[in-house]
């Protein structure tokens, strides 16, 4: 498809609350322990999410279709957040156990 | 006994020997540059007053200074025990040591001193004895390191000799010693593939018995030539900076030209008189101070149609080229693969060119372009992240950068590519002055011309691609005379063809 027959409007504010939440999915994501290790085999999804960053930000005007698979995608990078901050809660809890076994 | 010696500038040792006066007249005006004075300090010949004047400078070249035969002797004398260590082994390569120097040296602690000291010619029996005794303690412990390293990665356990090399080619190496040394493993290469077979098979006092022994080894019979690398040469001649330096007096640059310097037939304020018969010969030369470069390249900017870049890679080597609208094509430099538009030696700093650092977001973009987030995520830089998918998504029109989207990219995408980077440069016509092709006179564009085709004929190795692509800017730079595109148009050259249809265009 060639630039032409894209089109470029700031996004709108129902698009600009999925980019905040999409933004804050990422930083659960990216703050798991797991995402080096996860991140090759979401690589599609996670540049998605960072996109919707950069639309967050104000770094970038997208076109329709990249508003369409953001919006489509929310879904999957929230559940994603979720496993990314289930891991992690367990592995704190796992750890503060692990450390109250050791005080015991 | 043998002594060291330097290289020295022959065409300053003919002004010397042909007007003394205007030789120092010459020394005391080339010291004025600092851009000269390693090469001087590398000119065996420079008087130990212009190497005392050297030293005085904020940041003097001290190891040629050291090495050289006019070094000031209360400097040597300071530096046999300075705190320093490269200061003393470049003062074991002095030529003038006296032997009570030579053996307060051969007792220095450090490695490097006593490995440069064991290569004088002018060692006594019992310093190269005590010289011999070292090398053996350090040779037996370096090879049992290696052993166990090598059992660990499998490799072969070979006997690490190099530390006799210098001993091995002294031709006052005691007959004992020389016995010794052919039991030990001739044939273990070095890191740089020598090995003390060759060594020894370099010494002129050989008995014949031995070098037949060396031959059963393996050892080629022909006298290894000499590796060493010659540092005035490498450095240029202090005659051939004189040419680089914008305002040095005219008359000393006559003076020069006088001496025979190949320069001269590139200086458009002296006449054609004597010039280089062959251009292969004086190629290393016109490449490296980059004479031919200023002549030839300024000027192709009058096209309107050629760009120059610039490409700082740590693999591959700096390049500096330029691209004109159909012509493309690669050849094989000494520096490996280059594009065959490039300089040999661009990672030297230049007036005439500069270099445009600054990147636009669109560069950056299609730096991004090939990359994936896997490549990046060691960096666990989220900015770097965000500017990748930012990338990927602009260049496949997915989105547009806004202001802030195109500052954003500049400041985080370009700081992960200093290096494989290509960048804008800008030539400077006036700053590669004197050297011109328009300012040339048709006669010495033609000797240049025809000098040139004549490289290129001869069909050295690689070095008539340097000679293709001289001819090409002279096909390409506008004020190329009729009379020499007819002399081009005769080349075997696809490239020079190519230059001159669409120059002609």
């Amino acid at each position: 498809m060639s630039a032409d027959s894209k089109t470029f409007n700031p996004p709108t504010a129902e698009f600009q609350a999925i980019s905040a939440r999409v933004d804050g999915y990422l930083t659960l994501i990216t703050a798991s322990e797991e995402f080096i290790d996860l991140s090759s085999d979401n690589e599609e999804l996670l540049q998605l999410a960072f996109v919707a960053r950069g639309i967050f930000r104000e770094l970038i005007v997208p076109s329709k279709e990249l508003v369409d698979a953001i919006t489509g995608a929310e879904g999957e990078l929230k559940n994603l957040a979720e496993e990314f901050g289930e891991s992690e809660s367990k592995e704190d809890s796992d750890e503060d156990f692990e450390e109250k076994d050791e005080e015991d | 006994m043998n002594k060291i010696t330097l290289p020295t500038d022959p065409y300053l040792n003919r002004i010397e020997e042909q007007d003394p006066e205007l030789y120092l007249e010459l020394l005391s005006t080339l010291i004025k540059y600092k851009i000269v004075n390693k090469s001087l300090a590398c000119h065996g010949r420079t008087p130990s007053e212009a190497l005392s004047t050297i030293l005085k400078d904020l940041d003097p070249p001290i190891y040629e200074i050291l090495q050289h035969p006019n070094c000031p002797r209360e400097v040597l004398e300071a530096n046999l025990r300075s705190p320093d260590s490269f200061n003393r082994m470049s003062t074991a390569s002095n030529p003038n040591l006296d032997q009570s120097q030579i053996e307060s040296l051969a007792k220095d602690e450090d490695a490097s001193v006593k490995i440069h000291l064991s290569r004088r010619p002018d060692l006594s029996e019992g310093v190269i004895r005590e010289l011999f005794e070292w090398a053996k303690k350090e040779s037996r412990e370096e090879t049992e390191q290696w052993s166990s390293i090598a059992e660990e990665t499998g490799e072969e356990v070979t006997q690490k000799t190099s530390w006799f090399y210098g001993i091995a080619k002294n031709p006052d190496t005691p007959r004992d010693i020389i016995e010794a040394l052919l039991k030990f493993d001739l044939k273990a290469e070095d890191y740089d593939g020598s090995t003390l077979g060759q060594a020894l098979m370099s010494n002129p006092a050989l008995r014949e018995e031995d070098k037949v022994l060396l031959s059963i080894n393996g050892v080629p019979p022909k006298k290894l030539e000499s590796q060493e690398v010659n540092m005035l040469e490498h450095e240029g001649l202090p005659s051939s900076k004189a040419f680089e330096i914008p305002d040095f007096p005219i008359h000393l640059i006559q003076a020069l030209a006088k001496a025979g310097h190949p320069f001269a037939l590139f200086h458009p304020d002296l006449p054609l008189g004597k010039f280089p018969t062959s251009f292969n010969d004086y190629l290393d030369y016109f490449i490296k101070s980059e004479i031919i470069y200023r002549t030839l390249w300024p000027e192709l900017i009058e096209r309107g149609d050629i760009k120059f870049f610039y490409l700082r890679s740590s693999h591959d080597g700096d390049a500096l080229y330029f691209h004109v609208p159909g012509l493309k094509f690669e050849h094989n430099f000494m520096r490996g693969e280059m594009t065959y538009n490039s300089m040999s030696y661009p990672f030297i700093e230049r007036d005439w060119v500069e270099v445009i650092e600054e990147q636009d977001a669109d560069d950056v973009v299609a730096l991004f372009e090939h990359r994936t987030i896997d490549e990046f995520i060691d960096y666990e830089a989220e900015e770097i992240l965000l500017a990748l998918s930012i990338s990927h998504t602009v260049s496949s029109n997915e989105a547009e950068l806004t202001k802030k989207g195109r500052e954003f990219l500049k400041s985080e995408g370009s700081w992960l590519f200093d290096d494989d980077v290509e960048y804008h440069a800008r030539i400077l016509p006036e700053k590669a002055l004197p050297y011109s092709w328009t300012r040339l006179s048709e006669e010495k564009r033609i000797a240049i011309t025809k000098l040139v085709i004549e490289g290129f004929n001869e069909k050295i190795d690689t070095k008539y691609q340097f000679a293709e692509h001289f001819l090409v800017c002279i096909a390409l730079l506008p004020s190329t005379s009729d009379a020499i595109r007819s002399l081009l148009e005769k080349v075997d050259s696809s490239p020079v063809r190519e230059a001159l249809k669409i120059t002609n265009l």
